[in-house]
């Protein structure tokens, strides 16, 4: 199932100022990374320019940062205080056991669908919830 | 014989400069004071140690940057609260935080600070002010310094 962010229709000066602030540090990775990563740079650009699904957008920041940040960690610092400045993880009734997304950024997950198994897990174990796992929808939005 | 003695006219960009300058270098010793605090990991003695000299370095420097502006007549902006309003530079949060993070959020604010150095030595060339971009021209260098040396930490050799 797709997640669509909350979308108002009209792109602010500041929405529209973070995301390509965000495509400015990719885009400066081109220079000092391996060609063999470029092409998951230009996914990753593309969907801070033009996505509007914050999953997918995540998902391959998750990845490209899995395979650079060990050489590259000022630029994947800057897109993650980028991104958690600009998204949240949304819970539903389970929000309050949610960490804030800079310090779920702050893990090596190696993708969404880890950082999402590792929230639902914490999230259980403060709610004690039986078989309510599939209950929680977590997903990522624009603030 | 009359004297005379030349004046020159106080730079309102010059001030706004200074006192820019003044909380941005404020606010990045405290976020140094609080990395040298809370730093942990293996690389802790020499981060813990490297800190404390930057934030003791930033501490002479502030003094330099208000004592500029009692020179030019001025009085220097003070206090936290004031300070903490004339910054740029965000805080970081208190939290259990990784040293190489620590490391990269003070690059970018000595980025800060360096971009107000910057302006403000063209402010200080432009009104003629050579005193001022003296000093300005001294902490440029400082940052570029310490910019350096940071982002080398983060070098992964």
């Amino acid at each position: 199932m797709s997640n669509c962010s909350v979308d108002s229709g009209a792109s602010s000066p500041a929405r529209k100022s973070w995301r390509s602030d965000a495509a400015q540090i990719v885009e400066e990775l081109f220079r000092c990374t391996p060609p063999d990563s470029w092409d998951m740079l230009l996914d990753l650009r593309w969907h801070l320019l033009e996505g509007n699904d914050w999953d997918e957008t995540l998902d391959v920041f998750l990845s490209c940062r899995q395979r650079l940040e060990a050489e590259q960690y000022l630029p994947f610092y800057r897109l993650r205080r980028l991104l958690a400045e600009s998204l949240r993880l949304e819970a539903g009734r389970s929000q309050a056991h949610v960490a804030s997304l800079r310090e779920v950024l702050r893990r090596k997950h190696r993708s969404l669908a880890d950082m999402k198994r590792t929230i639902t897990r914490e999230i259980f174990e403060h709610d004690l919830l039986e078989a309510g796992v599939d209950r929680i929808q977590l997903r990522v939005v624009e603030r | 014989m009359s004297t005379h003695t030349a004046t020159k006219q106080k730079s309102s960009a010059v001030i706004e400069g200074l006192q820019t300058l003044l909380a941005d270098s404020y606010a990045l010793m405290a976020q140094t004071h609080l990395a040298h605090w809370n730093v942990e990991g293996p690389n802790f003695f020499q981060l813990h140690t490297a800190f404390q000299k930057q934030y003791e370095e930033l501490f002479g420097a502030i003094d330099e940057i208000a004592e500029r502006l009692r020179a030019l007549d001025v009085l220097a902006n003070g206090g936290l609260k004031t300070l903490a309003k004339g910054s740029r530079i965000e805080e970081l949060a208190v939290e259990t935080t990784p040293a190489k993070d620590f490391v990269a959020h003070l690059i970018e604010s000595h980025e800060i600070v360096l971009l107000d150095a910057h302006s403000l030595r063209e402010a200080a060339g432009a009104a003629d002010d050579l005193e001022t971009q003296d000093l300005i021209i001294g902490r440029i260098q400082v940052h570029q310094k310490t910019l350096w040396m940071l982002k080398s930490f983060l070098k992964n050799l």
